[in-house]
Formats: C-alpha cells, structure tokens, sequence
C-alpha cells in the first residue's frame, strides 16, 4: 500500500519564518493519528500543510491529489458573529461540490441531514450555531467536516474546553465514524491523556522544536517523559492506558 | 414633491446606492472591517477632491483612487501582512487632510458646491446616474450570484481554503466591489451617506433578526426606505438631504434594536 501523504524533511512556517522544521512522515490509508504538543508547537501549521493552505519552505511535501480532506476547525476559529443556523454552517462544506456560483442541490443538502444526524444534531439543524453548547458545536463542525465526504478527516483540538463526558463522547463519535466510513484520521492536541487511546501512530512536537514519531506499542512511561519534558506515568486500565 | 426630474434621478441613485452599500455592508461587518470601509471613503472623497481641483472628472478619478487603493489593501492582506489598524488609519487621517486642503484652495469647489461630508444627491446628472446603476447592478449582481462562495469564504477562511475555494480570489472581488461603489458614490451622495449606508441598515438588519438572509433584506429594505424618507423629509423641511437619511437610518436602528429584544 503506497502512502498517501508524505513529509520529506519539511520545514513549516509563516512568512520565512519556520515553526517546524526537518519534518518526515508517512502517513498510509486508514490510519488514526495524534499529533500532541504544546500549544504553539505547530500542530495547526502542520494540518494547514496537508491541507495544501500552507505550502512548505523547505523539503517535499507529497499529499495523493485525488484525495478529499474533512477539516474540522477549532471551535474558537469559528466566526460567532455570523447569524448562522447549524444547517447552513454543514452545507458550507457542499460550497465547491455543488458548483461554481449554483445553489445547492438537493444531494448537497441530503448529504448534509446525513451527517447532522450521524453526529447527533441532527434535530439541531435550524438553531443558531452561537447558541450550542460548546460539545454540541464541535459535533456540527464534525457534521460538516464528514459532509465533504472525505478520505482523510483533520481533526483540531477538538476537546479543547470540553468536560470528561463532552470529550469521550466526541472521541468515540470520530472513532465509530471512521470505522463506519474507513477514514484516514489526524486529530491534533495538547492533551495526550485523551488521545492515548484513540490514536495507533503519533507524533510528538517538543516545544524546543524537536519531532519524534512513536507508534502505540511503542509508547512507554520513560519515552513519554523524555518526549514531553514532564514525568510521565501510565498504567493499564479496564478501558485502555491511563496517563498521569 | 417626486414629479420634479432632480428628485427622481434623486430618489433613484440614493435607492441602488443605499440597496448595494447595505447588501456589502452586511460583508462589511462579519469580515470586521468598518474602519477599512471609513478609509476607503476618504480615499474616494480624496480622488474627487482632486478631480475638482485638476479640472478632471471628479467621478472617475475617485473611482480610479478608491480602487488603486483598494487592490493595495488587498495586496497587503494577501501577503498576510494584515491591513493593520494603524496603517488604515494613516491613510484616513491622509486622505481626509489632503482633501480638505485641496477643497480649501480651490475656488471651484466652493463655487460649485462642493461638500464631500454631506454630498449632494439633489445634483446628480443623467449619466452619472446611468453609471452608478450599471456598477451597483454588476457588484450585487454578483454578490448574488456567487453568494455561497462570498459567505463560505468570510465565515470561516480555512475551512474554505481546505475545500479548495480561491478565497484570495473571492476577497480580491469583494474588495473591488466595495472600493467600486465607495468611489463611484462619493462624488454625488457624500462620505457621510456612503458610510452610513454600509454600516447602520446592515447593524438594523443583524439586530433585528439572527438569520442571515432575513438580515440582509432587513438591511436592504430600511436602506430604500429611509432614503425615500429621507428626501422628503429634506424636501419638506428644507434640509440637506444627506444627514436627513442618516437620521433616519439611525432611528430605524434604533427601532431594530427595540424589534430584535421582543
């Protein structure tokens, strides 16, 4: 199986200014990965780029042209002022899918009640997006990420500011999705706790702007600790790895 | 009142001028650039201001103005550098000086009534009319047209960019048609009534209701209707016509307001 996006000695960054740099990685269908590190780290730069929103300035980046990619934005990154209604949010994704200056088609909007539903909020589709719940909207921006009937699901922070049960609840809503859907998934975050046990590969950003890619089985309280420059202890729990 | 020729070439040109500058203006505030809207205005009131002062057609030359520095506003914000509120300022504070000092020194200006605050709508000709109609048509008209695009790219950039829209291309054609219209109306309606108009009808609309498309016909609605207003009121009490309506565009925001708490 060919790998369907690759970082060869990548450097990322804004202007000429790199925020990550020497980069590689492969990334094969149908993989779940995490990447972890602190905010400011260049998580987000690195999504951008695969993206194609953000061009490399330095080594090869490869990315299969035929693929489609679900971004699901961080919640803050959403403009609130928009008087928008939950459905018009989704069917942004079906902007370029229905055609260059056309209104949307009746299988734009069927897709888009699909993956409302399948997330949850479905009943949701005529509120306004700036009066959900903060778990409530990262499930609309799920709904309309899924909505561009993607291959390779990029998923930002998506528990950012969520509580235990909001964030277990959004993590195994991406994970029955991909398994339903057999997606390719990246989901980006600080918090590694949450992500240990959805993730198969990781790559770890280090705030001194060191990469170390780790796959699960990999993972151990020693590589954790040096990695993420803080002791790091886990345990084996009943419903996966415990980090602490 | 509106038998007379002037005050139906009046009512017409405040009509599509106020009816695109509130459908752009509803833009205007989502992407959070009033004050860009405020410069752009100066620059126009500028380009007329030398028109006057050259003996040039004051009309194309603020159009011509506005819409060089619109593209370098667009330029700088491409480049990611951002507009910066200090540099939109400068050329306001620029623009506004250069103008009034050209006005001061023109005797022309002063003999044809030259008022770049208010404007005077009453004085517009056949032809300039004829213009302003066929931009205004062509910056709604595609306003509408490529609507979903427009709203796609100025909700959320990214994920628009992530679909694969152009939306430099998208802020390139908003950009333009906004400088279009700021320097195509300065000329006859004046700064004050051109941003006016792009800012209070769009406020009423989103006050008004919280949905997207009701606001922007909210908008465009209390626009036309505070302009037919407005010029009678200014005919009836003998007022300029200019600050009239934007009169009465503030008490309909304020009618929005009292309209959106119910």
């Amino acid at each position: 199986m060919n790998p369907i996006i690759v970082f060869e000695n990548v450097a990322l960054g804004y202007g000429s200014q790199p925020v990550v740099k020497g980069l590689s990685l492969k990334i094969y269908p149908g993989q779940y990965w995490g990447f972890i590190g602190p905010n400011g780290s260049g998580k987000t730069t690195i999504l951008k780029a695969i993206l194609g929103i953000l061009p490399p300035l330095k080594g090869h980046l490869y990315r299969d042209s035929r693929l489609a990619f679900g971004y699901c934005q961080q919640r803050k990154a959403v403009e609130e002022l928009f008087p928008c209604t939950v459905r018009e949010i989704a069917l942004m994704a079906r902007t370029r899918l229905a055609g260059l200056g056309r209104p949307f088609r009746h299988e734009d909007r069927a897709v888009v009640e699909k993956c409302l539903r399948l997330c949850g909020v479905g009943h949701l589709s005529e509120k306004l997006f700036s009066e959900l719940s903060g778990g409530q909207k990262q499930r609309v921006l799920l709904a309309r990420a899924l909505a561009t009937e993607p291959q390779v699901l990029l998923l930002d922070e998506p528990t950012t500011d969520l509580d235990l049960k909001g964030s277990r609840e959004i993590l195994q809503l991406v994970a029955e999705t991909r398994k339903q859907l057999g997606l390719t998934v990246v989901l980006v975050s600080h918090e590694l706790p949450k992500v240990i046990n959805e993730a198969e590969y990781f790559l770890f950003l280090q705030r001194t702007g060191g990469l170390r890619v780790v796959s699960k089985d990999q993972l151990n309280a020693a590589l954790l600790s040096q990695v993420l420059e803080t002791e790091i202890f886990l345990k084996n729990g009943k419903n996966g790895i415990l980090v602490y | 009142m509106f038998g007379e020729a002037f005050m139906q070439r009046a009512l017409t040109a405040g009509s599509i001028i106020a009816a695109a500058c509130a459908y752009l203006g509803i833009f205007v505030i989502w992407r959070r650039i009033v004050f860009l809207s405020v410069a752009l205005s100066e620059v126009a009131a500028l380009g007329v201001a030398i028109g006057f002062f050259f003996g040039q057609t004051s009309f194309l030359m603020a159009f011509l103005l506005t819409t060089v520095v619109t593209l370098i506003f667009w330029q700088l914000w491409h480049q990611q550098r951002g507009f910066g509120e200090a540099a939109v300022g400068f050329i306001y504070a620029l623009c506004a000086a250069a103008s009034v000092l050209l006005v001061a020194k023109n005797p022309l200006a002063e003999a044809r009534g030259l008022d770049l605050v208010s404007g005077n709508i009453l004085y517009i000709s056949t032809p300039e009319l004829l213009v302003l109609s066929l931009v205004s048509l062509a910056v709604v008209g595609s306003q509408i047209v490529f609507r979903k695009e427009f709203v796609a790219v100025t909700f959320d950039r990214d994920f628009a960019l992530s679909l694969g829209l152009p939306a430099g291309f998208w802020d390139l054609i908003f950009y333009l048609s906004l400088g279009a219209l700021i320097g195509l109306a300065m000329r006859s309606c004046g700064l004050l009534f051109v941003f006016a108009s792009l800012v209070i009808p769009p406020m009423a609309g989103l006050w008004a209701t919280r949905r997207i498309h009701l606001s922007t016909l909210i908008a465009v609605l209390v626009a036309v209707f505070c302009v037919s207003a407005g010029l009678a009121v200014s005919w009836r009490f003998d007022l300029p016509a200019g600050p009239t309506i934007v009169a009465l565009y503030s008490l309909a925001a304020l009618l929005a307001v009292l309209a959106g708490r119910r």
